[in-house]
């Protein structure tokens, strides 16, 4: 093949197909399927609530649907979905931030299944989850995104980067200044008891 | 209790409650209600979409019944004022009305086909005379019937 054949080729291939109604819904239900829980997750680590991050959830898949036209230049569907569900998450968060998270980690303390939780987990109380999780929230804003985002486990350090638009080396600074600031907070909380 | 066993114990907290977050799992039946959301915002999205083209077709019909409107009367006018100057008004004088065009049908001098005979007393028809200032009419004036006619008096000597 010549390379003006493989030129036209690959020029062919870029090329965006227009997508009919079925083909967005057939790529819609993939990525619920495949990102629901992730998005639930990341939702939940901001909100503390679980019928506030499932609604999140539902938001970002709306803005899916409403951008579908984007579907096909997004690279990384994990880091665009994500990248959404945070920042809706932190909107509803500013919104609603009167409202006591407390009862919803004991109520995920609670329903979560044993056999994903450690033996170190069982000693600590729901009271003890709420104030690790206060402290958290006064953290810098940068280091409190990188931190929760590590928790997740399906994230990679190069993911979280994308998704707070910056380096890798970065993000495991953020995570190590956050971690050491909340360690510092927490040896002032208990010696100040 | 040794500080480094404090920092161990530190680190075990942040991770468990960390951890909380990794293991999340979300209500039964996510996916469902997402589908039924996004397919009840799409029907929702759809109905809106048909009412903003009918306000839109409703809004632009009026525009177009009153642009139409306006030309129609611009149309009269140019048309009226366009007839007007193609007509050819006939010189001041003898009105000659072109037989069969329809126009000056009162005013038209109609030409007789043979010369009009003279009448015998070279008098027209009816002939008023003036007299003292007053208009008199002969007697053997022809007049039509059912006309009274009052008797013609003299004037008062004084």
């Amino acid at each position: 093949m010549s390379s003006f054949e493989a030129q036209v080729g690959d020029w062919f291939y870029t090329q965006p197909v227009l997508k009919t109604r079925e083909d967005v819904s057939e790529i819609i239900t993939a990525l619920v399927a495949e990102y629901s829980t992730t998005l639930y997750r990341v939702a939940y680590s901001v909100t503390r609530n679980s019928a506030e991050a499932e609604d999140i959830v539902q938001e970002t898949f709306l803005r899916v649907l409403k951008h579908q036209g984007k579907l096909d230049e997004i690279r990384d569907a994990r880091v665009w979905l994500v990248r959404i569900a945070w920042n809706l998450s932190l909107d509803r968060k500013r919104r609603s931030k009167a409202r006591p998270e407390t009862e919803d980690i004991a109520d995920l303390v609670r329903t979560l299944p044993s056999g994903e939780r450690r033996a170190d987990d069982e000693v600590i109380s729901s009271q003890e989850h709420a104030r690790v999780l206060a402290l958290i929230d006064q953290l810098p804003a940068k280091e409190r995104q990188a931190l929760l985002l590590s928790a997740l486990e399906e994230l990679s350090t190069a993911e979280i980067a994308s998704i707070c638009s910056t380096t890798e080396s970065s993000i495991r600074s953020r995570i190590f200044r956050a971690r050491r600031e909340l360690a510092e907070l927490l040896t002032k909380q208990r010696s100040s008891r | 209790m040794s500080t480094h066993q404090n920092s161990a114990n530190t680190d075990k907290r942040i991770d468990a409650t960390l951890r909380l977050f990794a293991h999340a799992q979300p209500p039964a039946n996510l996916e469902q209600r997402i589908h039924a959301r996004l397919h009840r915002e799409t029907a929702h999205a759809h109905a809106n979409l048909v009412n903003r083209l009918g306000n839109f077709f409703f809004a632009q019909r009026m525009i177009f019944a009153s642009a139409a409107a306006a030309l129609a009367c611009c149309a009269i006018v140019i048309g009226s004022v366009q007839h007007s100057r193609q007509r050819s008004f006939p010189a001041t004088g003898i009105h000659v009305s072109s037989p069969g065009s329809g126009l000056g049908a009162a005013s038209g001098t109609h030409i007789a086909p043979q010369p009009v005979p003279v009448p015998e007393n070279a008098h027209s028809r009816s002939e008023r005379k003036a007299t003292g200032g007053r208009a008199t009419i002969s007697r053997d004036t022809h007049k039509p019937k059912g006309v009274a006619v009052p008797e013609a008096t003299q004037p008062e000597k004084p």
